[in-house]
């Protein structure tokens, strides 16, 4: 079963489009959703959380147009940012009882329980918490209203590497129970550490949905000087990069070229080489 | 909706309390303003009677004008917390809709204004100045036009434009808004037969038009407030 489905979508702004996008994703999918600053993530996403309006196309989760979705559809679904959304003078107890009063499937024991796991401690105030532990508590909501989907825009952005492992693994334990996960980030390697499947999204457009071990079984890596470059076959070239120390960078399809530098292309590669990369 | 009235409750009471602080202390000079043990007689000699009785009224014009416009203040407050905690975008997520969210506001802002009246009532009934009904009434007019004026005001521009921008044009509207009470005080001299239901038709009146500005401007809100994007 698709739980979220987009097709033809269009959104239109003064100086940038969505164009087109379509992509669709199944339960127990962790998508990574990549692409340099406005390329249209934070659009499509915002879109799928009903925040953002569009021009044209379909959104839909559960099967359902999102205009559509019911406030019970609603709860199943979690939209995360990189910050939290609550007023920074709040108590977290005190904003248990204000979500207790917003979502109809709020488990208020389990919420505590998150707590506790989590080490963030109740009588703190919001703007009290750390960076990591700010999301840790936006996913200790979105698992206390029993979401199925979770959105996440940048989530781990700032958080040290120790944070960051803590919140990947949340979202792989997510995915396991069934949770269909969206999340957008710049840290192509926390991407590849936990996603099975990729989307790549660049001025607008769509130029990539592989899952993550297609892809990464797609491409192989050169990184070489310049009397190599010119003694290779260029039309084996992908995509390259004339780097200012005269080295050259490329990708090829797998196994196309034979050298001594080889490696696998990974997802930082990919993205760099085809977002700045030229063809031959 | 309780869960936004609740969160509210926890965002503004600070602010709230603040505010209630401010309108008694006025009230509170506004009582001690007034020489208890002799007021003035009536003085036929003075230029009228009328300007004797708007002198002892503008004792409470201040509270009226703060009192009234505190209730705008607290949804422009309201609206600005909002923005600063990224709140709207996530409420709107869990489906919460566009019109339950001015919904909320309109709700803080009747309950601040019933709030906030009490010290007004209180300092109306036992201020050692007579009132007459009429004058009761006309004052308790234009306290609630205020404030439907204000509140409605603080809604459009908050819900169309952002908080920043309400704070901005808010200021400038108040400059403007401090005139009116000086038209009022002006019109009876004009015409003196008009005097002893002045308060009752004219700001009757007044408040007349701030419901339906209030009513209209929700409406016009809510329509602008769905377009746009967060």
């Amino acid at each position: 079963m698709e739980v979220i489905t987009i097709k033809n979508l269009n959104k239109e702004y003064k100086k940038f489009k969505l164009d087109n996008i379509s992509f669709s994703l199944s339960a127990g999918t962790i998508c990574g959703f990549i692409g340099e600053n406005g390329a249209g993530k934070s659009t499509t996403l915002k879109i799928l959380a009903g925040i953002t309006s569009f021009n044209s196309g379909m959104a839909n989760i559960f099967e359902k147009n999102i205009d559509k979705l019911s406030k019970n559809d609603r709860d199943n679904i979690s939209f995360i940012l990189d910050e939290l959304n609550f007023p920074d003078s709040i108590k977290i107890f005190q904003l248990e009882k204000v979500l207790h009063n917003i979502f109809l499937t709020w488990d208020k024991d389990c919420f505590f329980d998150y707590l506790t796991k989590f080490n963030i401690d109740k009588n703190k105030r919001c703007k009290e918490l750390s960076k990591g532990m700010k999301v840790k508590l936006n996913l200790a909501i979105s698992l206390s209203h029993k979401a199925k989907v979770f959105i996440l825009d940048e989530p781990t952005n700032g958080l040290d590497p120790i944070a960051r492992d803590e919140i990947l693994d949340i979202l792989s334990s997510v995915a396991l129970d069934g949770g269909t996960v969206l999340i957008s980030s710049h840290i192509v390697e926390d991407l590849e550490r936990i996603c099975n499947q990729i989307i790549f999204i660049h001025q607008g457009r769509i130029i990539l949905n592989e899952y993550k071990k297609d892809l990464l079984d797609m491409y192989d890596y050169f990184k070489v000087d310049q009397e190599t470059w010119d003694k290779i076959d260029k039309s084996m070239v992908i995509k390259y990069k004339d780097n200012v120390d005269g080295v050259h960078e490329f990708i090829t399809l797998k196994d196309k070229l034979d050298l001594e530098n080889k490696r696998r292309a990974n997802l930082s590669d990919i993205m760099i080489l085809i977002v700045r990369g030229k063809s031959i | 909706m309780r869960g936004l009235l609740v969160k509210e409750f926890y965002n503004l009471r600070l602010v709230f309390v603040i505010y209630l602080i401010i309108v008694i202390g006025i009230s509170f000079i506004a009582l001690i303003d007034v020489p208890t043990t002799e007021l003035p007689p009536i003085d036929e000699e003075l230029p009228s009677i009328m300007e004797q009785n708007l002198e002892r009224l503008s004792l409470f014009m201040p509270l009226i004008f703060i009192s009234g416009f505190y209730p705008g203040n607290m949804v422009v407050s309201s609206f600005s917390y909002d923005e600063k905690a990224h709140w709207t975008p996530f409420i709107l997520s869990v489906g919460i809709k566009k019109s339950t969210i001015l919904l909320s506001k309109i709700i803080i802002h009747l309950i601040a204004t019933i709030i906030l009246m009490i010290p007004l009532l209180v300092n109306l009934f036992i201020s050692p100045v007579s009132l007459t009904l009429n004058e009761i009434l006309g004052i308790l007019f234009t306290f609630f036009a205020c404030s439907f004026f204000s509140g409605s005001i603080s809604l459009f521009i908050c819900s169309a434009f952002g908080s920043n921008k309400a704070i901005a044009i808010g200021s400038i509207i108040s400059i403007f808004v401090t005139i009116i009470p000086l038209v009022f005080m002006f019109i009876p001299l004009i015409n003196e037969t008009l005097y002893s239901n002045f308060y009752l038709i004219s700001l009757g009146s007044f408040i007349f038009f701030g419901i339906i500005a209030y009513i209209g401007i929700y409406f016009l809100t809510l329509h602008l407030f769905k377009k746009r994007d967060f």
